[in-house]
């Protein structure tokens, strides 16, 4: 003799009692689905932000310090009266033992033309190491070398979308594009690296930085230098002597900011984790409120179905097999609104990140991601919400006397 | 009657109180009372005099506060839930005045009930059931609901459904209650022919013309036996 009765049997009368009751069987699930979608809502969202911090980290190059004038930008066409110099860089380099390389950088915003294309393209001048500063990879071709930072010469690299505006049907290695007045020989493309530190790596334009010092009149100038630090714990100590040397190369006067945007980054990555789980809390804590709202329907049904347990149970059945069948009724009841929920929150977090895409610059990417692990979490917890708040209207059931059940009026 | 008959039931000074709120009732108030096996019994009396109660006792649906019942010699009282539904499961059919039939199943499903709690399978439950619904001359409603049956096609179901685990004792609550008096005496035929194949019929009720059926029978008034009758 087996203990229990057939599973799919109270499977059966527990489909059959929440289709018989559809409107009670929803409104008991509502706080369930609300409180899975608002779980799930809420890890997606998170998760979304965490990745899209992630790979702005990996798409800045790691380790990365930065030395920029005091007000950010420092692009020529704002004017900036205390620009770095090229010596800047070279003191910075003899100066720091922590880093694996330097580079600066001096940018303008140019007007390139081929034929009939013509744009105004964001363009860095710099030196070969910044390839390795800013992780950047050759797709075709090479980047800028030594002897063309000493000969300025006129060549250039294009970011993989401008290459690919600029020459749809053609290979871009070899030909020539005019920025401003003046042509360049195409020498190098990137592959894909997408944004980072509000600069679009794929649209950008590199010439040696010589090159374009020399076209816009401003020899020695520098208006960004990257340091990359040997590892991210050196990173610290590349701020602070960065910092010390600068200080005294300008005899105490400021004008200038160094930082670490990755250990920004991190923080900023750490505090995800953080809102992700408070939010999760408070989730959870509305799922246990949704499994209350099913406990209510199911002691209900337990008190209108007296009759019918009493029957059940003259017609032989035991305690357990009455306890199986309500606490199935609940676990039944708590996984549909588990999985409605995890379909609300899906839908939830896409609208949400559709939302969130508008006020992040053009071509900024944001995804909501529901992992795997998410869904899993949210259905278990929901099962345990029906389990835990299942037992008791289901032992009021088991334990209830067939007798006195069947006289119940 | 013969003196060879076997003793199925036996009970000693049964005693059941109910205790709601402030009042106890006191339901059953000393029965002593001696049952064979395969005898049509019928338990008489007016309307709160404990009959039903009695009945549940029998059919261990509800343990007497005081007093012994034994059920083929042993006692029941040290049986524990999950025993005493074995026992109900498999010794007991039960009818009840109201059919009591569950109005979302259909006949089949209705009389396959007993069997899910006897852990049969799907298969030999459908044989079994159909072959009780063949009995009681009602394999052409198989797949009719409750609802779309009459007074006494829901009573025949009942009664298939208490014959379905093939129980030695039939217990039947007013079984006719409910019905016109030609489909009573059709229930009562059905639970004679019950009987003559070996099985103990216990029938409650307050008719005496329904009663006339059984070989023996008493009265209850008060909770207690007033007459005893052997025809
Ligand atoms: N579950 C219960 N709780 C409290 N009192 C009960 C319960 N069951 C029965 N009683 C009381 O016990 C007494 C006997 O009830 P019982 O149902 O056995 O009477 P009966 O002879 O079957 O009556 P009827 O002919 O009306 O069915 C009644 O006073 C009834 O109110
Ligand atoms: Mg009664």
């Amino acid at each position: 003799m087996k203990a229990i009765m057939p599973i799919s049997y109270a499977f059966g009368v527990a489909a059959y009692m929440i289709r018989a009751n559809k409107l009670r069987s929803f409104l008991s699930i509502l706080g369930m689905v609300f409180g899975v979608a608002t779980l799930i809502t809420t890890l997606s969202i998170g998760e979304g932000t965490r990745q899209q911090i992630l790979r702005t980290i990996e798409a800045m190059g790691s380790n990365l310090v930065i030395v920029s004038p005091k007000g950010g930008g420092g692009t020529t066409s704002s004017p900036v009266f205390d620009l770095l110099s090229t010596s800047d860089s070279e003191s910075l380099k003899n100066a720091i033992t922590d880093i694996e390389s330097v580079a600066g950088i001096f940018n303008s915003a140019i007007s390139m033309t081929r034929g009939v294309t013509e744009k105004a393209v964001y363009t860095e001048g710099t030196e070969p190491s910044y390839a390795l500063v800013r992780d950047l990879v050759i797709e075709k071709g090479r980047f800028i070398t030594i002897p063309d930072v000493e000969d300025a010469s006129r060549i250039c690299i294009l970011g993989s979308k401008t290459a690919k505006e600029f020459f749809p049907n053609e290979e871009p290695i070899g030909k020539t594009v005019s920025l401003g007045e003046t042509s360049f020989m195409v020498v190098g493309i990137l592959t894909e690296k997408g944004r980072a530190l509000g600069i679009d790596f794929d649209r950008t334009v590199f010439v040696p930085i010589s090159t374009l010092q020399e076209l816009t009149n401003r020899k020695g100038q520098v208006s960004r230098i990257f340091l990359k630090a040997v590892s991210s714990e050196k990173t610290g100590n590349v701020v602070e002597a960065a910092r010390n040397i600068l200080k005294v190369l300008r005899k105490g006067r400021g004008g200038f900011d160094v930082w670490d945007q990755e250990a920004l980054l991190r923080e900023k990555n750490r505090m995800t984790l953080v809102f992700k789980a408070a939010l999760g809390s408070i989730a959870m804590i509305s799922l246990l409120i949704g499994g209350i709202g099913i406990m209510n329907v199911l002691l209900i049904s337990v008190t209108e179905r007296v009759r019918e347990i009493g029957l059940r149970k003259a017609l032989g059945a035991s305690p357990g097999d009455i306890l199986m069948q309500f606490v199935l009724e609940s676990v039944l009841l708590s996984s549909l609104g588990g999985i409605s929920g995890v379909f609300l929150g899906m839908f939830l977090g896409n609208f949400t990140a559709n939302i969130l895409i508008k006020f992040l610059p053009e071509g900024g990417q944001w995804v909501s991601i529901i992992s795997l692990n998410s869904i899993v979490v949210s259905l278990a917890f929901s099962i345990l919400v029906g389990l835990l708040f299942g037992i008791y209207p289901a032992f009021k059931a088991a334990r209830l006397d067939p007798c006195e059940a069947l006289t119940y009026q | 009657m013969s003196t060879s008959a076997t003793t199925l039931i036996r009970l000693e000074s049964i005693h059941k109180f109910f205790q709601t709120g402030l009042t106890n009732v006191h339901a059953l108030d000393g029965i002593d009372l001696t049952i064979n096996e395969n005898e049509f019994f019928a338990i008489l009396g007016p309307s709160g005099s404990g009959k039903s109660t009695l009945l549940h006792v029998i059919g261990c649906l509800t343990s007497p506060s005081k007093g012994t019942y034994l059920l083929n010699g042993s006692d029941v009282s040290g049986l524990g839930q999950w025993n005493l539904a074995q026992v109900r499961n498999h010794t007991f059919g039960f009818v009840f005045q109201s059919f009591s039939l569950l109005s979302s199943l259909n006949v089949l499903d209705n009389v396959c009930v007993p069997l899910i709690y006897g852990r049969i399978h799907r298969k030999e439950r459908h044989r079994l059931a159909r072959d009780v619904i063949g009995q009681v001359g009602l394999s052409h409603r198989e797949h009719h609901f409750p609802g779309q049956l009459s007074g006494g096609e829901q009573q025949r179901v009942a009664i298939a459904r208490a014959l379905v685990s093939n129980p030695s004792v039939i217990l039947a609550d007013e079984p006719t209650g409910n019905l016109d008096s030609a489909s009573g005496d059709e229930i009562m035929r059905i639970l004679k022919t019950l009987q003559k194949q070996g099985r103990t019929v216990i029938i409650v009720t307050h008719d005496e013309h329904i009663a006339q059926n059984a070989q023996r029978e008493i009265h209850i008034v008060d909770g207690q036996i007033s007459v005893k009758g052997q025809k």
